[in-house]
Parts: C-alpha cells; structure tokens; sequence
C-alpha cells in the first residue's frame, strides 16, 4: 500500500482521488480481500483508512509503528529541533509523540516544547502550544513545515508568525526535503 | 561618419516593465517559468533522491491585491550568483536554441514582468551554505534609470537544501482579476496538464498547484491491437512514426540548420554550431470517443506540446500551393466530429517565441508534415483525379481504416445495436480522465462496438435494449458464456452511483430516449416566421419502435414540446397504427402539431389550423408535389446514386461501360462535355468509371440492375443482399429497389405531364430511395 502511495504522490491526491484509491485497496484480493477475511466490509473500509493511512504521514515523519515501511521520510524531530532552536539543542529522548508531531528540545539547561505541520493543521499546533505556554518557563515553539510540490505565501507565512505572536508562541517555516528511510525493512 | 564614435544602444530600463505588455496568457506565463525548472531537471537530473517537482502557488479567493502572489518554486540543483545573473538579464539565453525549452532567454522577464511589478528570485545549490535572493522591483528600476537588482544573501536552515523559488508579488491588476475568475484554476491547471504531459509522464516529473498535483493528459486510444481491414489490409488503431533525418550543424546563435561540411553558420555567420542527430517520432491513433473539436495532433518540442489538436494536417494544399487547402478530415460526418489524434516529437523544428506555434513556412516544418500525411490528398479517389499517387503515409492509413464513424467493428465505434453512442463514449473519456480502473483499457469501448454488431439472443430477462443500455453504461448485452466466468464482478459502488439502484426516467430522459431512436426529417428542420404567431425553430423526430408518451403521459402518434424556446420539437411514433395502416402522412401530422402548439402558445384559434398548416407547408423545405421540384428532386438522389457508384464502377469501369447503350454513351459524352471540370480527359474518365457520373438515368439503372450486388449490402444501397442465398428472395429485393428508381429515372429524364395522384407516387419513390441512400446525408 505505501508503495503505491508513493506512487501516486498520496498527499498531493485530491480526495475523489484518494477515495477511488481506498476502493481499489479494498477491491484488492490481497488487500481488502485478505481483511475481510477477519472483518465485515465496513471495518475493513475504515481501518485501511485509520491505520495504515494515517500512519503513512506519521511515518513520514519518522514517528510511530509503520516507520519500517516507508522507502523515503523526513529526517525526523532532530532536524526540527536544530532548526528552530539552535545547533546546540537536540530531542530529548523519547518525547516524540503525534497528535499534533510534538517533542521536548534541550540545549543541556533548558527544554522547549516544539510542535510541527502542516500550515493546514496551525489551528492544532496553537492550542497545543498555548496548553504548554501556560504550564512551562520556556516560550514554546510552532514550526510550519512544507515539502517539496508545497509553497506558502509570504502573506500567508506573515499572518501565521502574527498569530503565534499574538498568542505568546515563537513560530518559524521549514521546507523540508525527504531522505531514503535508513530504518526501511524489506520482505524479499 | 568618421570612426570611433559609437551611439549607445542599450535599452531603456524601461524596457523590462515594457515585456510585460507582450500578450501572454496566465498559463503561459507559468510555462514559461516552469520550462525553465523543467530545463534544469533535464540537464541535470539528479535532485538528492526527490522527485523533480515544481511546486506553483496562485492567490486565493482570500488573498486581496495587496497581498496576493504567485509562487513558482523547484528542487532543481538551484544557481550560482552568476547564473542567477544571466537567467533574470533580459535577452540571455544560456539555453541556445536548440535543446531546452527556454528559447530567447526572454522568457523569464516577460513572464514575470507580465504578472506583476516585483519578482524575488531565491536560490541555492547543495554546496552553498546560504541563499541567494534578488529582488527585482520593475518600478524601483525604472527610477533608477540603471539595470540593478540588490540582491542578499540568507543563511539556509539545512545546508544541502537547493533549488529556486520566484516570488511574483505586486501583480497587475488585470492579471489579479484574471488570476481570480472562478474559472481560472481550473484552465491553467488543463492547460499545464496537457502541455507537459509527456514531461510528467515520461520523465517522473512532477506539478503542482496550490499543493494538488496536475495530472497529466492522457490520451484515450485505441489500443494497438485493435484493427481494422480495408482492401485485404489490416490497419491499426495507432500508427508509429519514427523518421530518422540527416545530422546536422545548428546554430546556437540563430537556430539555423546548417550542413555538416560547414564551419560557421550560413545563416548568421557565427561559429557556435553543434551536431545534432535529428528526428521526427511519436504516433498517430484513433481517439475512442468522436469530438467537434477535440481531436487532431499534438506537437512536442523537447517534450512540451507546442500545437494542441492541430488540424492542419487533415487539410491538403496542391503542391503549388494555388488553390485553397482543402479539408480533407473529417468530411464524412454531418457534425463534422473527428478522432484522428496523435502526439508527434519534432524537437528540431524552431518555434515562434510564444511557443504557440512553429515556423510553418520552413524546410523542416514541412518534411514534419510530409511524414505524417504524405503529399497526395488523403482521399484516394480525388488524388487518382488529379493523377497523384497513391497516398501511403501514416495517415492516410489510419484516413481509409476510420474515416467514418459508423457504429461496429468496421470502423471501431461503439453502438447500441441500432446506432452509435458517440455521446455516451465522451462520458466513458471523463471516466478514463478521472482514472477510473474500468475505463482505462479499450475494453468496454470495444465491447459496445463488437456487440453492435452481434446483438444478443434469448436475453429472456431484458425486452428492451435501451433499458440495459441506461442502467449499465459500457457493459451492453453481456456476451453468452461471459457472465458466469466473472466471478469478481467489480463492486456495486464502482458502477456511478447515480446508476444505481435503477432510477425513474424523467421526461427529459424519455425525450432523449425517443431522440436516440429516431430520424430527424430533415426538410421539415429550421426556421418558421408565422405572421402573428412568432418564430419558431422546428425539428420533427420519427421516433422507431418506442411507444410515445407526451408530458401529461398519454399515449399519442404525435406530439409538440418546447423545452428552451424558441426550438419546438415534434416527436411523431413512425410505427403508430395512424401512419402504418390509415395512411396518414407523418409530416403532415408533425406540422400540424405544431401549428396547433402555435395556436394553444398565442391562445388564439381564430386562425384556422388548416389555413396555419399551409403557412407551415410553405416554409419547409419539402419539395413542392409539382412535376418542377419533384423532378429537380429526383434528378438530386440520382446525383447521389451516381457519386456513391463512381468508386464502385472504377473497380472494373470496362464491363460497365460495356452495359450501357450507344445513345446512353453518346449522352453521357455530350454532358461531360458541357459539366466536367477543365483539364480532365473523356478516355480517362470512361477508363476509370468517372463516366457514370456523366450518365443519363436509364443507363445508372441499367448498370444497376445488371449487377445488383454490386451496389447493395451499403455500398450504394443500404439494403441487404449478398446476406440472401434464394435467388427469387434477391430478384425480389431488386425489383423492390428498382421500382422506384424507374419512378425517378422517368421524372428525371423525361418530365412527362403526370396527375397529382401519379407524382404522390413519385413523391414516395423518392423517399424510399433516400432512406436506403448509404451516403449518410
């Protein structure tokens, strides 16, 4: 499945397009046909949907169980981190989490809380940002992030950094390039 | 002049902002930048693992004029300082004029200066640590009476990022608008789809716009495999064009082609010249679906489409290039549709600077022409007129395997059994379009086709073909044997839902119904002025096999609707008991539905309907049941009849010479005498059956009748023949056909004073004939 999604440029797919390519998951003998083996039509439709595609830009990410899976991501939380805080900060080990892409930065004093994605998902990065604003001494951090086939408007770009500003929170742009995935696994 | 003084002729800074006003599209603009993106990845196509991608952003409908901008932006190797200085300098071209897609280097300025007043370029290779970013500020510029853009340097976040964004800012207000239509979107993303579609198809490169990628346009052919066989040779659907040309030197100064013994350019005189092997490739195929205006040949250079369904090669010029080019394809439908498509590489052919179009009175352009269509007009027998040869190019093989689109194998078109269903392929196109897994092989374009021509037997579950044909679009009858191989019938939701469950038919749906299914008359067609009443536009439907319900769903032979004023339509049921067994002339009643439609709009029936018949009588273009119109209508089928023979005659014109009487000869001497075109000869015509154009009317029946099957089976006459083993059954079918021809042939000829009762007989001969004519007018 990854596979073909990379194939077919999944997150740059309108979603009458993504909507055709569940069905033919799902027509798939060797995809929907093997899950329905263990599952009626309607809970197969849905996990195709909530597990593995969801977990496909995860993954992009370098977060979660589908890591090994994905032939190209991005570098992950690190090159985050450096990015918005310095050549000196790194993760803290084992803060990365999702919902929104989050983790903690320390410089071997301080730790910043930093949160990442898409210009789409800013409306989550904000209130995740204000939730720690409010509990932590240091000025937590919003990294907008775009790839390759992605722009954002310099207008657009102003009024997000104006948002963040507003709300207390430091927030920065990366466009960011993919690398082959050095933690892929192949079956054959 | 005494020497050394020189005038300085550099432009007038001005002149960047003047580009601007050079007549470019939005999405040519956005070609232009992307052209040079897509120059970049193909002379160097490593981008670090990623995929080539430029990435376009366009204002939204949020943006204002201040703060909208257009973005174009790649992961290209990305430039040094200096390269950044030639590719925004007007009038460099480190392309040269052979290879890429830029063209003058003017590109660039035109394009941005076209959108708007202020232009950052940003850019940066993997080995440089910063950015480089240069503003252009057309109106700072200006003031500044000097070419000088300030340009900084940002640090970058990671050091191997590379590439180049422009930042088009400032946008001119007619541009803005533009930018803007509803519309706009969707035409530049077509557009851009279609002009690259090889690039993105064929080099993995990618596009984007406002972050969803532009698909490419496919073509929608036959496949390779599907044929067609003419003259005991099998045609495919796709011809391939490969012709290798001799290497040449270009120029890189001027474009000129020169020849290989030369050091410096004959052109120009430079000495920038470089071998090039040349070559004219790609291919030309059949379209699945019949378009007015989407079909012809698209020409590529360096992989992006300069001409877009151009049709200029279905026009033939006389190699004197005197008389007006002739059209040529398609001239064989009345909607004038086509499907001949093709996608042609010419890389070496120079086009003008707005890449809309090529040099077209050049050398090249026309060995690219003569490749693909030969230099004798297409049609086989106005080349033979003209003493040509025979045409044997690319297309001309494709133009004698699918001129026509008559339903069936025989051409490769899809039909229902009594008609093609040129309609319903264009909707399996969108299908295709939107990748629909059912719609991408030819399958059920060919199936459609392969069961027009074998209908289904014993279908006890279906008694209406029209049904099955409604609620599953593209599976038509299911082949015997077919249904039960077919274990993973593709999902329900895979068939449109909106065909599914079965739906009840409107009454829109029911008049396209009976329009599928019918005849149009014709001579009853067009425009009516009735004084007092107002205008109207007529078209009469003789509806066949359908029982006809009007709006108020009564069954009824006849009836009147108008759906979009002014154009009334008349449905009339051809098999209704009124005509078939009282005799009552379906025309007549037509139009006198109409005329009552007329009265029931004006609500005045004081004009009494048979006085508002013949008003309606008078302004179609029935012939009149007078001896003058229904011989001069007569004397018009037998002009059809005799160009539907030429061909036929031309195959063995001796025996059929040989059929006809010495004053049939010597008649139809004396008209080629008085009618032929000057410069052709008489021996030649009676040699290659032109004579039978010439031929007086007792002498096209003759032949007609002595070699009946030559003529019939839809060569000259749809009706069957070689399909009859019994030889009384063929006697029969001949007799039933020259019955009326003599009926014609004695009007024809001898306009003899003949009662009403006899010309309403001729009237019907007429008719008759018409309706087994197999031209298709």
């Amino acid at each position: 499945m990854y596979r073909t999604a990379d194939e077919l440029d999944w997150e740059f797919l309108s979603n009458p397009g993504k909507t055709a390519q569940y069905r033919r998951w799902f027509d798939d003998p060797d995809i929907g046909g093997e899950l329905r083996r263990f599952a009626s039509d309607q809970d197969v439709r849905v996990w195709i949907k909530d597990v593995p595609m969801k977990e496909y830009a995860r993954a992009q990410e370098g977060i979660g169980n589908f890591v090994p899976y994905v032939r190209r991501r991005f570098r992950g939380a690190d090159e985050i981190v450096q990015f918005f805080c310095g050549a000196d900060w790194s993760v803290v080990p084992e803060s990365v989490e999702g919902k929104p892409n989050h983790c903690l930065a320390t410089d071997g004093n301080a730790t910043r809380y930093v949160c990442w994605g898409k210009a789409g998902v800013l409306k989550d990065l904000i209130w995740a940002a204000l939730n720690k604003a409010i509990d932590s001494p240091t000025r937590p951090g919003i990294v907008i992030t775009t790839r390759d086939g992605e722009t954002i408007s310099q207008n657009a770009r102003e009024r997000h950094a104006r948002l963040a500003n507003h709300c207390g929170v430091d927030l920065d742009h990366l466009h960011r390039s993919m690398i082959d995935n050095p933690d892929l696994i192949t079956d054959r | 002049m005494s020497e050394g003084q020189y005038i300085n002729v550099m432009p007038h800074p001005r002149i960047l902002g003047v580009l601007g006003d050079i007549e470019f599209a939005a999405w040519q603009c956005l070609a232009e930048l992307v052209d040079n993106a897509f120059d970049v990845f193909q002379s160097s196509p490593e981008t670090g693992g990623e995929r080539p991608t430029v990435s376009i952003s366009l204002p939204t409908a949020q943006d204002s004029r201040s703060t909208a901008e257009v973005t174009v932006q790649d992961n290209g190797r990305g430039m040094s300082l200096d390269e950044v200085r030639n590719a925004i300098s007007a009038g460099w071209s480190g392309n040269g004029r052979h290879g890429a897609l830029g063209l003058f280097g003017m590109g660039f300025n035109i394009a941005t200066a076209r959108l708007g007043r202020k232009t950052v370029v940003r850019t940066g290779r993997s080995c440089d640590s910063y950015w480089t970013e240069v503003t252009l500020d057309l109106p700072q510029i200006e003031a500044s009476a000097a070419y000088q853009a300030p340009y900084r340097q940002v640090p970058k976040a990671n050091p191997v990022e590379h590439g180049t964004v422009i930042t088009i800012s400032d946008l001119k207000g007619e541009q803005f608008e533009a930018l803007r239509r509803p519309n706009a979107l969707k035409v530049i993303r077509e557009k851009l789809g279609d002009v690259y579609s090889y690039l993105l198809t064929e080099r993995g490169f990618r596009l984007t716009i406002n972050g969803k990628k532009l698909p490419p346009r496919k073509p929608c052919v036959w496949d390779e495999k599907r044929t067609v066989t003419r003259r005991g040779v099998e045609i495919s659907a796709v011809q391939r064009i490969d012709v290798p040309l001799s290497d040449k030197k270009a120029c890189m100064a001027c474009g000129y082609w020169n020849p290989l013994d030369v050091d410096r350019c004959r052109e120009c005189d430079q000495d920038r010249l470089e071998v090039r092997s040349r070559r004219i490739w790609g291919w030309l195929g059949i379209q699945r679906y019949v378009h007015r205006t989407d079909y012809g040949i698209d020409f590529l250079r360096n992989g992006r489409k300069i001409l877009l369904k151009d049709k200029r090669v279905f026009y033939w010029t006389d190699e004197d290039g005197l008389g007006e080019p002739e059209l040529e394809y398609p001239i064989d439908s009345k909607a004038a549709t086509g499907r001949i498509v093709g996608e042609i590489h010419c890389d070496h052919v120079t086009p003008n600077y707005q890449k809309t179009a090529f040099e077209f009175e050049t050398a090249e352009w026309h060995q690219v022409l003569r490749a693909i269509r030969g230099e004798s007009p297409l049609r086989p027998e106005i080349a033979k007129r003209r003493q040509l040869p025979e045409n044997d190019s690319p297309l001309a093989l494709l133009y004698s395997g699918f001129r026509r689109q008559d339903p069936g194998l025989n051409y490769l078109v899809p039909g229902n059994g009594k008609e093609a269903i040129h309609e319903k392929t264009v909707q399996w196109a969108k299908l295709f379009r939107d990748d629909h897994p059912d719609y991408q092989s030819d399958d059920i374009w060919y199936e459609a086709a392969y069961s027009h021509d074998h209908p289904h037997q014993n279908d006890p579950g279906s008694d209406s073909d029209s049904d099955t044909d409604e609620l599953l679009p593209g599976l038509g009858p299911v082949t015997p044997g077919e249904e039960d191989d077919d274990q993973e019938v593709p999902g329900a939701e895979d068939v449109p839902s909106a065909d599914d469950p079965a739906p009840t038919e409107t009454f829109e749906q029911r008049l396209q119904r009976y329009r599928d299914n019918a005849d149009q008359f014709p001579d009853l067609a067009g425009e009516y002025l009735i004084p007092e009443m107002g205008r109207i536009e007529l078209r009469v439907w003789a509806v066949r096999d359908q029982r006809l319900t009007n709006a108020k769903d009564q069954e009824t032979p006849a009836f009147a609707i108008m759906l979009r004023s002014p154009r009334l339509e008349v449905f009339v049921d051809s098999d209704h008991p009124l005509y078939r067994e009282h005799g009552a002339d379906m025309r007549d009643i037509a139009l006198l539905e109409a005329a009552e439609y007329m009265r029931v709009r004006q609500n005045d029936n004081s004009t009494p309907l048979s006085q508002l018949l013949l008003l309606f009588k008078e302004r179609s273009s029935s012939p009149l049941l007078t001896p003058t119109a229904m011989a001069d209508e007569a004397e018009r089928l037998l002009e059809r009849i005799r160009t539907l023979m030429a061909p036929v005659i031309a195959e063995t014109p001796a025996v059929h010479w040989l059929q006809l009487r010495a004053d049939e000869r010597e008649a139809a001497e004396e008209r080629f005498a008085l009618e032929s075109e000057p410069g052709l000869d008489w021996t030649e015509a009676v040699n290659n059956g032109d004579f039978i154009r010439f031929a007086p009317a007792s002498a096209v029946l003759r032949v007609i009748s002595e070699s009946p099957a030559l003529f019939m089976d839809g060569k000259v006459f749809r009706r069957s023949y070689a399909a009859l083993s019994a030889s009384d059954a063929r006697d029969l079918i001949v007799e039933r056909l020259m019955n009326p021809l003599s009926d014609l042939a004695l009007l024809a000829q001898h306009r003899p004073k003949v009662t009403p009762e006899e010309l309403g007989r001729i009237r019907v001969s007429c008719r008759l004939i018409a309706r087994d004519l197999a031209d298709d007018s």
